[in-house]
Order: C-alpha cells, then structure tokens, then sequence
C-alpha cells in the first residue's frame, strides 16, 4: 500500500475512532424482594443480547448488592438477568450512555410454587439507596421488650448521655412506623414506650428532608429511621400492655396501643408509675418545641429532681407521674390529611439530698454543706394540630396550630451549713403559669424538577407567670432591714416572649439555593421583689422600687446562599449567610440599640468511601450577636435566690469551629465504629463574676474580647471478635475547654478536662447463660493557669463497673442479674464506693403472649449515690437517696 | 457430530420454552501423560475416560468411567523409557471416578475421593457451599463447536490456573464438570490444566424424566464424612468467619 493511500485510510477511520471508543462502566444494583426485603446469594448475568457474549456471571453471595465493571461502547445495549432459586428471574435492558455509572434498583417476586427443602433467609442488613434495612431477628437477645432496647444492639445505632438517638454519630431527626408519621418527633417517647415483637426491620434512611417535594433540592441531611412492621404479627391493631406492683407502694401501668389501618392511624400511649419510668433530664426537650424552650430560658428555674447519668430511674426516683399521649393521623383522602396530637402529662418528684460544695465568692472559694428536700409538681398540656394538603404532586401546604399549657409547683426547705459554723434555713416555694400558642404556616411548591420554592411564617406566644415565696429568718440581716419580721421574700415575675418567622426559600439543584428571613423576638419581662413582714400591720419594703422591668426586642434579618459545588457524587455544600442584627432594649431609664451585622460562611461535605466509610466535614466561621437574653443588663432572677446580669453583650461572638465525623461499617463481619473530632476557637468569651450574700447568689457575665478554644475527640468500636467468642464495644473521649473568672479585678483561665473510656463484653456459654461485663472510667479536672490553690479540689476520677449475668433456664423461663460497682471520687478524702445489686425473674407463658417478672432491687440496700461535679465557680458531691431494698412483680401482655 | 447438531436442533424449541430442567450430556476425557525418556525426548501417554453430567432441576451429578480398563486392567500404566527405566502410574480401578454431585437446593456437596483420606480412611466427604464462590474470568472471544456457539472462560484458583472451557449460553446451567459451579451455560470443550485433561462434549440430551437413584449412586451408601465450607476460588472462606460473627451479636 503506498503512503499516500495509508494517509488517506487513517484520514477516512479516524474521526470514526472516537465513536467506537470502549468504557469501562460501572453496574451496581440492589435487589429486594415485594416486601423491600434484602435478597442475597442471586445470580447476575450481564450480557450482550446482541451476540449473546456473557461480560460477567456471579453471584451476589450473602449481600442484596452488586457492583461490577463491564467494558461498553457509548450506545451498547446490555441485558442483565437476576435469577434466584426462590424468586422470578428479572430481565433488564440498559442503554450504555454518558455517564458511566449505571444504577440498577431491582425487585423480584416470591415464586408462588413451593420449593422443597429451600429456606429463603434474609441477610441480618441489606441496603436500598439512602436507606439500610437491618433484620431486627438478627440482633435479639430474648430479653428486649422496647425499642430502645433493639435499637442499642444494631451496627451503627446508639443512645447518647442525653438520651438522645444517633445513627453514626449523627443525631436522628424522626422516627417513622410504616412510613407513618405517629409521635414521629417524640423519639424518647417511642424508644421507651414502642413494643418490638411487632418489628421486621429497623431502617436507617440517610440524606432526607423534611419535605419530600424538596428531594433533591434542599440539603438537609437528616436521618429518619423507620420501623418495618411484620404484617402477620399486626392486623388490627398491635401493641403491648404491662402492669406491676411492689413492695413500698411503687406500681406501674403502660399500656401501649397502635393502630394503622384504612384512613385512621392512632397511638395511644399511656404511662402511669411511681418508678420513674420515662423519666429522665431531658424529657422537656421532648416535651417542647425550642420557642417554648427559649421562653423558658427567661423563668425562674423550679425546683426539678437532680438525675444520675446512666443510673437506672427505677433506682432512686420517687415521683407519681401519669403520662397520657394520644395521636390520631386521620387521611381523609390521599391529598389532605390531618394530625391531631394530645398530650397531658402530670408528675409529682420528691428527693432528699444532701450537697457539700466549694463555691466561689468574689475572690475567694469558701465551703457549704446543704441538706434539701424538694418537691416538684409539673404539668403539661399540649394540643397539636396539623393539616397538610397536597394539592397536586408538585404542592405541598401545612398549617400548624399548637397550645400549651405548662404549670408547676416547686418546694425547697433547706438548711446550710457554711464553713462548719453559721446555720441557716431556707423555706422556698414557687408556682409557675404558664400558657402559649404557636402556629405555624408553609406552602412548597416544585416549580420544575430542578426547582422548588418555599414560604413559611410561625408565629409563637408564651406568657409565663410566676410567684416565689422565700421565707428565711436570714433576710433582715441579708437585705439590712432592721425589723427582724421580714423574714419573706417575694418574687414575682411575668414573662411574655413573642417570635414571629417570616421565611422564603428557593432551592435549585443547578444553581444557587437562596432563602431570606425576618425573625422578630419581642419579650417583656417584670419582675417584683419585696421582702414582707410576718406582722400584717407593716408594709412591704420593695427592694427594687421602680420595679425590675425591661424590654427586649430583636430583628434579625438573614439572606443565605448555598451552592454545590465539585464533585457529583461528592459535593461540597457552600453556605453564606449574611445580614443584620438589631435590638432594642429599654430597662428602666436606659434605652439602648445593639446593631450587629452578622455572617456566616459554612463549607459542608458528606461523602461514602467503598460503602464502608461514611464521612462528615462541616467548617464554619460566624458572627452573631448574643441574644437578647444575653444583652440584659438589668438583674434579673434566674431563680428565687439567684440572679445574672450580662455586660458588655454589645461584643458580637465570633467563632471558627471544625466538625469532622467519619463512621465506618464493615458490612461482613458487622463491625463498626466512629471517630469524631470537633475544635472551636471563641474570638470572645466570657467571664464569670460570682458573689454571695448568705445565701443568694449574684452571677455576672462579662463579653471579653479574649480568644479561647473548645476541643473534643471521641472514638467507638463495636467488635464481633471470633478470637474472644464475644461481642466488644469500646469507646473513649477527650473533652477541653478554657473558661474565665474574674477574682476581684483579675481575670483568671481554667481549663477543665475530661476523660472517659469504657469497655463493654459480651459473651454467652451454650446460648444458655448469657454475660455482659461492662466497665468505665471517668476523669474531671479543673487547672486553673494562674492561681489554683486556693481551689480545695480540682480532679474527680470515677470507676464504675458492672456485671450482668442472664441465665436460660428454660425456653421460657430465665434469670437476670445486675452487680454494678461505683467507685466515685477515687483517691480521695469523699471517695465512696457502692455496690448495687439487682435481679428479675421472667418466665413467658408457653400458650399466650403473657410475660410474668418477679424483680428484687437494691439487694445491697444500698443507701445512696454520690455524684460528683466540677466547675469554675463550683466544686460539688450530691449524696443523692436510693430506693431502700424492694421487689416488684410486673405483668405484660403483647397484642 | 452431526449427530450432536441434529439433537440440538430438535431440542431447541424445550431450551425456549424453559421448562425443561434435565440434561444427560457425555464427554470424552482424553488426559495426556508426558514422559521424559533418557535420551531427552518426551513421550505421550492417552488416558481415556468417558465423563457423564446429569442435572434434575437443581442437582447436578458428574462422574467418570475409566475406558483405560480395557487396555489397563490392572489399572496401572506401565511404559518403559529405556532399557531397565519404566514408569509405573497409578490409575485407579474404580468404576466410577471424580464423582461429584451438587444440590442447589441445599447448598450441599457430596463426593467421594479416589483415594482414601487419612486418618480415619473416609471417601465419602460432605461439604456445604456458597453460590458464587467461583469467580470465572469471560473473554469476548466465541467459537462455533459442532453447531453451538461457544464463548470461552477461564477460572483461577488461590492463583492456580485451572481451567480453560468453552460454554453454550443457551443452555443455562450452575455446575458442570467436576466441581465446576457458577458456570452459565453447558459445557462444550474444555481443558483441566493441571491434569492436562482435555473434554469434548460428545453428545446430550434432555430427557423429561430422570430417575433420582442417578443422583445417589452405591458409592454414596458409605459413610459421609462433613469437611469445611468450600471457600472463594479467590479468597479464604470469610463466609463461615462472617457467619459466625453475626451469631455474636445474638447474645
């Protein structure tokens, strides 16, 4: 061939060659069945059904996942089979095209004619895009009986100190039962109240929205977990039933009650006891949306029992509550539906406690010891409704209306006794009023597939009213009123904090999403104290005489803009938030404007590594102005012996913060873990001033423009070691932070530190005698970097293990036993040492779904827990009571 | 041959239909003994055997008679190099040889070694199985064998080349010669590397019925002795390591 046709034939072919050229295109799928159940061990043939050439030919093995490269041509065709013994094979056609990772979601049908011999088991987790079912069979004991008790067993799940439920590290926004939303956001409420016989899987659904017409869209990434119900095990109606009654008076009633059939879904939950059961710090959280919160931020703090972190309630709660919640979903057609949620929960808390404390004053530390006896008696009455209407598939409107009514009464008579010499009583009580509304408006609407805009208003009122008395023959002296009758302090405060929200949104998934906001706060606060006299004849002496009055009103309007940036699959999210701050503040005769501009710039990225690495960056650097609370620079009570005033609240806060979480799940052999590291560096801080007269306490917080850091670092490991024959959790954090003093006119830092690790076992012998040995330490330490001894003592070490022991009896009788052993305050002269010992035994009728206990606590007898605290201004152990040696037998029904 | 390609043609329209789930397919097994004689040179040795592959739904049966018998009666191959230097090979007297048999139902292997296996001397061995744990390389290239058209494939073991076979896609199927497993189609030709084996598909059929003693000949009337899992083709056996850590979260 001469050089002249040579040229000419590769002038004819190349601009053929791109055309023809090969790709390597990546396959994944996940196959499930009718049910959304994960099915394994399928065969997946990839052909050409051109030629009919097999490209690959395997088998999924024990995943419902398949992943494979396959080398295409833009514009081939390929055919992929999906064969199972138990199932009707799938056939899809897919079309090679730009992009060259294909998805391929597929279901297969049971097959209706029975195989003999053939057992089709699900795998113990399988996945479907954002969501991951587990198999919750695959995780039981035999002894869980709630929720809360499964959900602590599967990979990737955990319940924090607080009480509150994570899914890698991350915290859940709602959990769902059926796709339903029933005491979705109650999570404390569903954890300890929701039955598990009635479970199939726990589904832990990843980067969700709030609203599903903003898939896409917004970039919330929340977390939902949903609960698969087994459809044999409910029909009707399903739920579970226990009551009990013991030794000392205690007794317990919890019937539960769901039912999600035709338009009508109701929850029923009802809690009635003396045990402490449901109870624990942060139920208020559960209880109150965060305006009610905020609003409870400008109260008086009532008297509210004092909570053992990780101390069973039952142990040494004495309380009558009587919880009641009701929710009924009712879907008048599949566009409008309504939620009605009642809830009407009354308690009545008494402890004994006995403090001894180091307290800072002024400029010095100096001892008290106090004996107290409190009695809280809260009530709440919450009425929710909402109506959500779906126009059409591209229009969503909400409207929310919610009362509230959250009354209590508190008592506190103690006596103080301070650097062993001056004795002292106090005789506190306060009644609280309080009422409020909120209602809540939002109207989405997806314009086009990429684009979406939202319009919301809520609207929030809350009134709180409040009178404390406070009768101490110590007031005359303390408020140098010479007649020595005025032995009674009034306080009376009346607080009405206002919010309105006015917010519209647009999101655009090729674009910029963009929102702008105007938040008004608006708050009123008064507050009256008088000391009176016990002779009716004499007047009262108002000790603050134009009245402690002060308004508070904010506007804060906001723009934010985020973008998405690089990657597809792993994109960074852009965040710019800008705009002003501004109050106003009249407090007596002094008005005042704080005008803040205020930013925000956020980077946000998420990303999965070979599905086995889940990792979470958020970077962050603001400015903000303190809120209006902050910005109070008159005295005001924050309980009926104590009071705060702010200084300097005109110094915006500026901060720089680094959050990087990274969650891992080795999908074979179920280990998983987490690592987690968070800095903050404060630009301004503030300084703590404390001072004493008697007993009432003055705080004053001063804005310092001095930087200081916060730290922390936390890792867990849950291991299934075939080496050990056992189950190992292991976790550990480090936490420092740096806080400010004045003493006198000097500014002292401290760094507190704290440390904790715990190690938790799990063996079992013959799957007849079950263990769990669990064991933990706990290290506090405050150094102060100038000055620190006068501080008497700054470190508290705590050890606490345990051992639980579950012996099977019988298949349908078995023995539980809990040694836990707390050293506290190691190494020191208040070190003490208990040993608490706890028993049940449970046998299961072999007929019925009937469950009977016996349970003996406190064998010990052991007499009270001692729990320790450190903080700047205060260094403290708490000698809280336990509940004296008791049984209690307890019944329980599953429906 | 021709014969192979009519029975294919008649059966053709039960392969669409799918319904037919049992195949008798017949190989010739021709294993290839190189020798080396004193003087350098290399001398060939033909081992014939007939080979026989049975499925009934989802079991699979595979077993060789021995056609050297009729030659080797004795069942040792003797062949003399040079004066006073013979090769004496061990060939085996049975009459049914590398019997293997698959249950898809059961994730079950059974089969029976051809020589015993200390200490205790069992032949019988019993072995469960994951699908999917053979890991089949597929190559582009296609050859038309007596009317069918092939496509070849390769499998490795723990990095050991072993086989080398040309498969009929149209006719589906999970197991095939020997322990083969998570093949997708019929066997046509293939080559055993390390027992230089060569097998010609030499004539199938597909038969409605098949008597299930096919499947459990006498030699499975001697005691089974249970072996571990049978691990990846690529990896160690993290299945049953896998399985067992799921067992401790149950606890």
């Amino acid at each position: 061939m001469s050089l002249f046709c040579r040229i000419l034939l590769m002038a004819l072919l190349f601009p053929y060659s791109g055309l023809c050229q090969v790709t390597n295109y990546l396959l994944e799928g996940d196959i499930i069945d009718e049910d959304n159940t994960g099915i394994v061990s399928c065969y997946i043939k990839i052909q050409s059904p051109a030629n009919k050439l097999i490209y690959a030919y395997f088998n999924t093995g024990d995943k419902n996942t398949f992943s494979t490269s396959v080398r295409l041509k833009k514009g081939d065709t390929v055919l992929i089979t999906i064969s199972h013994l138990g199932y009707t094979s799938d056939s899809i056609y897919l079309l090679a095209k730009e992009n060259s990772k294909i998805k391929v979601p597929v279901t297969l049908y049971k097959k209706r004619t029975d195989l003999k011999g053939v057992t089709i088991k699900a795998p113990a987790y399988w996945s479907r895009g954002d969501t991951t079912f587990y198999r919750i069979d695959a995780f039981k004991e035999g002894e869980e009986k709630k929720l809360k008790d499964i959900l602590t067993k599967v990979p990737g799940f955990e319940i924090n100190t607080s009480g509150q439920l994570l899914y890698k590290r991350m915290p859940v926004n709602k959990i769902m039962i059926d796709g339903e939303e029933i005491f979705a956001d109650k999570m404390e409420l569903l954890l300890n109240n929701f039955p598990i016989h009635v479970i199939e899987t726990i589904q832990a659904i990843e980067h969700q929205n709030e609203n599903k017409l903003l898939k896409g869209l917004a970039h919330e990434e929340k977390i939902f977990v949903n609960i698969g119900l087994n459809k044999e095990k409910h029909q009707l109606a399903f739920g579970d039933g226990e009551v009990g009654i013991g030794s000392n008076n205690r007794y317990f009633l919890n019937p539960v009650l769901f039912s999600l059939v035709g338009k009508l879904k109701v929850g029923l939950v009802v809690n009635w006891n003396n045990t402490g059961s449901g109870l624990n710090w942060d139920l208020d959280g559960d209880l109150k949306g965060s305006s009610e919160r905020y609003a409870g931020q400008w109260a008086m703090n009532n008297y509210s029992l004092e909570y053992i972190p990780l101390f069973e309630p039952r142990w040494y709660i004495k309380n009558a509550q009587k919880d009641n919640r009701l929710q009924v979903n009712f879907h008048l057609t599949p566009q409008i539906g309504s939620q009605t949620e009642i809830i009407y929960l009354t308690d009545r808390q008494q402890q004994a406690n006995y403090i001894a404390a180091t307290l800072f004053d002024r400029d010095k530390f100096f001892s008290r010891e106090e004996t107290r006896k409190t009695q809280y008696e809260p009530k709440n009455f919450i009425i929710r409704e909402a109506i959500e209407w779906s126009p059409d598939t591209s229009q969503h409107l909400k409207l929310s209306i919610t009362l509230n009514n959250h009354p209590s009464d508190g008592t506190e008579i103690s006596t103080y006794t301070e650097d062993s010499s001056q004795i002292t009583s106090l005789d506190n009580s306060i009644i609280n009023k309080w009422w409020g509304q909120s209602i809540l408006f939002e109207y989405i609407k997806r314009t086009r597939s990429s684009k979406a805009e939202k319009w919301s208003i809520a609207m929030n009122r809350q009134k709180i009213w409040q009178q404390g008395i406070s009768i101490s023959p110590d007031w005359p002296s303390i408020y140098t009123v010479p007649d020595d009758d005025y032995i009674v302090l009034e306080q009376f405060t009346q607080n009405i904090v206002k919010n309105l929200l006015i917010d519209w949104s647009q999101f655009n998934s090729t674009g910029i999403n963009g929102s702008i906001s105007l938040e008004i706060k608006d708050v009123h606060a008064n507050n009256d104290i008088s000391l009176r006299s016990t002779s009716d004849s004499s007047a009262p002496v108002f000790l603050l005489n134009s009245g402690n009055v002060g308004k508070y009103t904010n506007y804060a309007l906001n723009g934010i803009a985020e973008k998405k940036v690089g990657n597809v699959k792993h994109p960074f999210f852009l965040k710019v938030k800008g705009g002003i701050d501004w109050s106003n503040i009249q407090e007596a005769n002094l008005p005042r404007k704080v005008v803040t501009p205020i930013f925000d710039f956020s980077v946000n990225n998420q990303h999965s590594l070979w599905s086995t690495f889940t990792n979470y960056v958020n970077f962050s650097f603001y400015q903000q102005q303190p809120d209006i609370l902050q910005l109070q620079e008159r005295i005001h009570p924050i309980g009926l012996n104590a009071f705060r005033q702010y200084k300097a609240g005109k110094i915006p806060e500026k901060a720089a913060r680094l959050n990087y979480n990274i969650s891992w799940f080795w999908g074979k052999n179920l280990s998983s873990g987490n690592a987690s590291f968070y800095i903050k560096h404060n630009f301004t801080t503030t300084a703590v001033t404390q001072a004493y007269q008697g007993f009432l306490q003055f705080n004053l917080d001063s804005f310092l423009n001095r930087p200081v850091n916060e730290f922390s670092i936390s890792s867990f490991q849950l291991i299934p070691s075939i080496f050990f024959k056992a189950l190992i959790k292991i976790n550990a954090t480090f936490n420092r932070n740096s806080i400010f003093i004045i003493k006198s006119t000097e500014v002292l830092k401290a760094n507190m530190n704290y440390v904790e690790a715990n190690l938790e076992i799990k063996k079992n012998l013959y799957r007849k005698y079950f263990i769990t040995l669990k064991t933990g330490i706990g290290y506090n330490s405050l150094r102060f970097e100038q000055d620190n001894k006068s501080i008497p003592q700054q470190t508290f070490f705590n050890i606490r293990s345990s051992l639980t022991q579950r012996l099977k009896i019988s298949e349908n009788l078995e023995l539980v036993n809990t040694t836990a052993l707390f050293n506290n305050n190691v190494a020191s002269k208040s070190s003490t040492t208990i040993l608490f010992m706890d028993a049940v035994l449970q046998y299961k009728l072999r007929s019925k779904p009937i469950f009977l206990s016996l349970k003996a606590d406190n064998i010990t007898n052991a007499g009270y827990y001692q729990k320790n605290s450190v903080s700047i201004v205060e260094q403290s152990y708490d000698r809280i009571p336990l509940i004296k040696r008791n049984i209690f037998c307890g019944l329980r029904y599953e429906l | 041959m021709k014969f192979l390609f009519f029975i294919h043609l008649c059966l053709s329209l039960f392969l669409s239909s799918g319904i037919a789930q049992n195949i008798q397919a017949e190989y010739s097994v021709t294993q290839t003994i190189k020798l080396s004689t004193e003087s350098g040179t290399t001398t060939e040795q033909k081992i014939l055997r007939t080979g026989y592959l049975m499925r009934k739904n989802n079991k699979y049966i595979y077993y060789e008679k021995p056609d050297y018998l009729k030659i080797y009666s004795d069942g040792i191959l003797k062949v003399s190099v040079s004066t006073g230097q013979a090769y004496s090979i061990m060939l085996g007297t049975d009459s049914l040889q590398s019997l293997y048999y698959s249950d898809y139902d059961t994730l079950i292997n059974r089969y029976r070694s051809d020589v015993p296996i200390p200490p205790d001397n069992y032949r019988n061995l019993l072995q469960p199985f994951v699908p999917g744990n053979m890991e089949w390389k597929f190559f582009p290239e296609t050859k038309v064998i007596n009317g069918l058209k092939c496509q070849r494939a390769t499998l490795t073991v723990l990095g050991q080349y072993q086989w080398n076979i040309w498969f009929y896609a149209d006719i589906p199927m999970q197991s095939g010669l020997w322990n083969m497993k998570d093949v997708p189609g019929l066997i046509v030709e293939a080559d055993n590397i390390p027992l230089a084996r060569h097998y010609i598909l030499e004539k199938y059929n597909m038969p409605e019925a098949l008597a299930d003693s096919i499947f459990w000949p006498s030699e499975f009337n001697q005691p089974f002795k249970q072996v571990p899992a049978m691990g990846k083709s690529s990896q160690s056996p993290r299945q049953i390591k896998s399985n067992q850590q799921a067992e401790l979260f149950k606890q």
